[in-house]
């Protein structure tokens, strides 16, 4: 009686070491800066790591993007406040708007002072576990390879190569850093290997006290009704839309569906987004008008990003809806998921 | 006809295609008369879609007469307007094995280059011009940056450097390249639709904020919306 109470005892004693060295280990990973991350051996390990940091780490940058031959540098700036994020994103060459996200609201700021704001986008706080679509699914669909050890913006860093298993989705070049898990760098690559397009820091401060007045803006005072547009009408994630794609790539599933207006006086706008975890596309829906102002976009790629455009009669009386999709993926699956897209029966 | 063949096809019209693609569809193409009948549809429907006239060319022919022979068949010049105009004449008669002779040659020469220039960009070209007013502004505040924008970005605006023109000669087809240098000149013609180009903007942007959380990209995605909304 007498041992066996005492190797209950023991076993609790070393139970609890273990449970204590255990959260003194996580706890000494997120404050210790010089802890050197451990080589991810799956792309759902590696997608959890960087969109945990993504998250919750303050970080002040300069990044540049680069796409088409044509560079730009940007400033970002990312925290929380009552755990929901802030970020600023401000281009530091040529033109083109701020992009401000305080919670579930989107600005953007344009050069002059206009703004618009998108009322009820989808959460970026604590809310938005329930929106990102990693799984482990993902360790099917791309596989993983550690390149080596590399430097970005002054900073060590883990370079990968996810590699898709089919032709539907991009391969991506990650680099992560070894401090904060942040994403580095990341380069989209073509099927033949080819830069599609390119981000990376070239300086980045992680763990900085970012001011609550950085996110305020020069519009801040005249936020009110009468001046902002509200793209998003009615935001509902888990209702079911009456579309959908009859194809997708394998492994895509929908993160979110919307309902919104393009503007107070148009038709409502069906906005269906897809991800795999990494890739991402978005099927907007709308009635088309057949006039020349509401033509259909045309096949088109930016960087990575192609468009694909068609209409379709959806009764007899020639009533059509026009299908656009947007979205990082080769314009062959574009075009496949686009001409897929049907209504629910 | 396969739903691979059908697919390799839908491939060729949006520019698409490897050169590996586009030499056997190319080869089922000259054996299978309905697929070369498709392709016309196809060639006719994006024509369509583009709002641009309609022409009677079958690009195909350019490009095989250009991946036959060459020399014998084409010819560059560059007009007193300043337009490289790639001109290639098909001769229905030679036969397909003069192009497969050709799969070892060199594949660096101008007139195959051009040809598969204008396969590819097909698929990249903008709509025409339209003089018509504009409808009201979809997004009143997001056409500010944009307001003199000739086309959806200057991303796109290189992509759809090269525009073809193309009018039916004897004796086969004339294809016009537009060169690059030239774009300015007729950036009128690749003009767009106001309210398209905003509805373009909202699109980039819902795509971004979509991408940004559920990929939990952060602030990245935007940086795609910045950089298309560039001149």
């Amino acid at each position: 009686m007498f041992f066996s109470s005492l190797r209950l005892r023991a076993c609790g004693t070393i139970i609890l070491c273990l449970l204590l060295s255990e959260t003194l280990r996580a706890e000494g990973s997120s404050l210790n800066p010089s802890v050197d991350r451990a080589v991810s051996s799956s792309p759902y390990q590696l997608l959890k790591s960087m969109s945990h940091a993504f998250r919750t780490a303050s970080y002040d940058g300069r990044f540049i993007y680069m796409a088409n031959s044509k560079l730009r540098s940007l400033r970002v700036v990312h925290t929380n406040f009552d755990g929901q994020e802030f970020e600023r994103l401000t281009p530091l060459s040529g033109g083109g708007p701020e992009i401000l996200r305080k919670g579930d609201e989107l600005i953007c700021i344009h050069p002059g002072g206009d703004f618009v704001r998108m009322d009820n986008s989808i959460p970026s706080g604590p809310f938005a576990n329930k929106f990102s679509h990693v799984n482990a699914q993902i360790d099917t669909i791309y596989a993983l390879a550690f390149e080596g050890e590399d430097r970005i913006a002054g900073r060590s860093a883990k370079k990968y190569l996810m590699q898709p298993q089919d032709l539907y989705r991009y391969a991506y070049k990650l680099w992560l850093d070894n401090e904060s898990g942040l994403l580095l760098k990341t380069t989209l690559l073509g099927d033949k290997g080819q830069e599609l397009e390119t981000f990376e820091f070239v300086e980045l401060n992680v763990g900085v006290d970012v001011p609550h007045k950085l996110f305020d803006h020069p519009g801040s005072s005249r936020m009110d009704k009468a001046l902002v547009v509200n793209l998003d009408g009615v935001m509902s994630p888990n209702s079911d839309s009456e579309w959908e794609a009859g194809w997708l790539p394998k492994g895509f599933k929908m993160a979110a569906c919307d309902v919104r207006h393009l503007s107070k006086e148009s038709e409502k706008v069906n906005a269906l987004v897809y991800s795999d975890g990494m890739s991402s596309f978005t099927i907007f829906i709308e009635p088309f008008a057949s006039n020349k102002e509401h033509a259909p976009m045309p096949h088109s790629r930016h960087g990575a990003t192609a468009v694909y455009s068609h209409t379709i009669d959806i009764d007899e009386a020639d009533d059509k809806v026009m299908i656009t999709v947007v979205g990082e993926l080769p314009m062959s699956a574009i075009r496949k998921i686009g001409a897929s897209v049907v209504r629910k029966q | 006809m396969t739903d691979k063949l059908n697919e390799e096809l839908s491939a060729l019209a949006d520019g698409e295609v490897s050169e590996f693609g586009l030499r056997k569809t190319l080869l089922e193409m000259d054996a299978k008369p309905e697929l070369a009948h498709k392709w016309s549809r196809y060639h006719a429907a994006k024509t369509v879609f583009r709002h641009e006239a309609l022409s009677s060319v079958d690009l195909s022919e350019s490009i095989k007469a250009a991946l036959a022979d060459e020399p014998a068949h084409g010819s560059n010049a560059v007009g007193d307007d300043g337009w490289c105009e790639a001109t290639h004449v098909a001769d229905e008669h030679k036969p397909m094995t003069a192009f497969l002779h050709s799969w070892g040659k060199p594949l660096s020469s101008a007139a195959l280059a051009a040809s598969l220039t204008l396969a590819v960009v097909l698929s990249w070209q903008e709509f025409q011009p339209t003089s018509e007013p504009v409808s009201e502004p979809l997004v009143a505040a997001a056409q500010q940056p944009f307001r003199d924008q000739s086309g959806y970005s200057s991303s796109s605006r290189n992509a759809v450097a090269a525009q073809t023109v193309s009018t039916q000669s004897v004796g086969g087809n004339v294809s016009r390249l537009i060169t690059p240098s030239t774009v300015a000149s007729t950036s009128s013609l690749s003009a767009q639709s106001a309210a398209t180009n905003q509805r373009f903007q909202v699109y980039m942007i819902s795509h971004a904020n979509h991408v940004s959380v559920a990929n939990s990209a952060g602030m990245m995605p935007f940086a795609r919306f910045i950089s298309a909304g560039e001149k």
